[in-house]
This record gives C-alpha cells, sequence and structure tokens, in this order.
C-alpha cells in the first residue's frame, strides 16, 4: 500500500476535537432524519417548503445538505409538518410514566384451515374496539 | 486519489492551498467528510449533483452557509467517494467557468470520472464484494 505525505490533513485532523465532531455529526444526521421523513411522506422539497411558509427553495436544500446550524423554532415547525421527533424532550416533560393496560382476546377457529376470524382489544376506559383481522394466509 | 508520482492525495493539496485563507470552511468540510465516512453515509443530499457530465458521478460538497469552498468528488452510489481537489469560488462570480483554478479542478475530476469508467467497461477494475472500494490496475497516468 502507497504512503502519502498528508501532513496538511493530518495537521487539520488533529485540530478537530470530538466535541467539534459530534456537533457536525448532529447537523449530518438531523438532515438524514428530515430527507427520510419526506421520503416516507412522498414530499418533495417545493412540499417541504410550502409547509413550512418558506419562499425559498434554497433554504430546503441547505436544510438538507447537513450544514444548517437549526434553531429550535425551525426544529419545532419540522418536528410539526414533518410528524417526526428531532428533539427529544421527553424526560424533562414529565417524570411520571404512563402506564396502560390493554386486554387481547383473541378468537381462534376449531379447524386450523380457517383464517382466523377476529380479536378484541379492550381498552382501559371499557371501550371495544374490534379489529377484524387476517393473520393466516 | 494521487495524480502521477505526487506524494500527496489531491484531498491533502485541497486542504494545504486553502487552510490559510479559508481555515473555518476547510476544517468543516474535513469534519463533514469525517461525519460521510463514519456515520451517515454518501447521501446524495450533502452533494451538489451535476457538475460534470451527465452520469459522471461528478458532485461538490455543498459549502457551509455563506462560504464558496468547492470540494469535487466522484460518488458511486452511497458508500463510495472518490475526494477530488477545488477551491474557492468567488461571489463575483456565478460559473465555476468564470474562474481559472475552479475549470481546471472540475475538467481534471471529470478526467478522472472518464477514465474510471472506461476501467470499468474494460472490466480493469471492479468493486470489492461489500461495494466499499475499487479493486484492479488504479495507476492512473497522463498518457491514459
Amino acid at each position: 500500500m502507497e504512503t502519502y505525505n498528508d501532513e496538511a490533513l493530518n495537521s487539520l485532523l488533529s485540530e478537530i476535537t470530538p466535541e467539534e465532531q459530534a456537533k457536525t455529526d448532529a447537523k449530518m444526521l438531523l438532515a438524514v432524519k428530515i430527507a427520510e421523513a419526506m421520503q416516507a411522506k412522498g414530499w418533495n422539497k417545493t412540499r417541504l417548503m410550502k409547509e413550512m411558509g418558506k419562499s425559498n427553495p434554497s433554504e430546503i436544500t441547505r436544510w438538507l445538505s447537513g450544514t444548517q446550524n437549526f434553531t429550535v423554532d425551525t426544529l419545532v415547525d419540522l418536528e410539526r409538518v414533518l410528524e417526526i421527533k428531532l428533539l427529544d424532550l421527553g424526560e424533562a416533560k414529565s417524570t411520571e410514566k404512563t402506564i396502560r393496560q390493554y386486554k387481547i382476546d383473541i378468537v381462534v377457529p376449531f379447524n386450523r384451515n380457517e383464517k382466523l376470524s377476529a380479536c378484541l382489544v379492550s381498552e382501559p376506559d371499557d371501550v371495544y374496539t374490534y379489529y377484524k383481522q387476517t393473520i393466516y394466509s | 486519489m494521487a495524480l502521477n508520482n505526487d506524494e500527496e492525495t489531491l484531498l491533502n493539496k485541497f486542504v494545504r492551498e486553502n487552510e490559510i485563507s479559508f481555515k473555518s470552511e476547510t476544517k468543516d468540510i474535513v469534519k463533514r467528510l469525517i461525519s460521510i465516512g463514519h456515520t451517515t453515509g454518501a447521501r446524495s443530499q450533502f452533494f451538489k449533483e451535476w457538475e460534470g457530465k451527465p452520469g459522471d458521478g461528478v458532485c461538490a460538497l455543498y459549502d457551509k452557509p455563506y462560504s464558496n469552498l468547492r470540494l469535487y468528488c466522484i460518488c458511486y452510489g452511497t458508500q463510495l467517494i472518490i475526494i477530488g481537489s477545488g477551491g474557492h469560488k468567488p461571489k463575483t462570480i456565478r460559473a465555476l467557468q468564470e474562474d481559472k483554478k475552479l475549470t481546471e479542478e472540475n475538467a481534471l475530476i471529470k478526467e478522472i470520472s472518464r477514465q474510471i469508467t472506461q476501467r470499468i467497461k474494460d472490466k480493469e477494475i471492479r468493486f470489492t464484494p461489500d461495494y466499499l472500494d475499487f479493486t484492479g490496475d488504479l495507476s492512473f497516468n497522463d498518457e491514459d
């Protein structure tokens, strides 16, 4: 394997602290998360621009480029329109853990060749939700 | 990637040429290359595409907002990128062709892409099974 004199690059690399790199990683990962949410919704840049009330498409391109230092306001707006979580405030919001109990009744037919007919899920407020499912093919 | 018998890679040349005048921008580009290599992969959203000829994979890493430093690359999917060199694109110009240095760097990366494509066609270069690298005859000379 050939070795090269990459002195300038190595010198610059030695100046990059883990803390600095973590900030860049976070910006890049936020951009990835936004792009994946757009893809899941089938949105292009123009659609996101309209949903965010922006008028300049290059702003969306910059958000997706991994170079943007987002404000909290923008992240909250992105969370709302894309229906994703970008800021993890779960622990700060409440220290209480909510436990919900569900009772699931599954009706299984005697004949194994028959399809599973239904299952009942009873929720804590005693409202029965009827789910017709086909699990076996 | 290094050219001919150069002792330095094109990326080192890029850093050496810009670290004085555009220190923070150069550092930012290197940090983003580290993120791409270790965390996110080379997603197309991080690159300004169509910086070369149609289908040749030549692109430029997006510059930091309000910075105009261009680093040319060749992308092969999201797993493999060849990092070339680049330079500063002054705000006074719109097209890279208006700057001699950028024009030369862009022509160089397009030529490298052309030669790699030709060698892939000639089966002199292949992707490794994990598509993370090339294997084969990777020495290029001006005569090629």
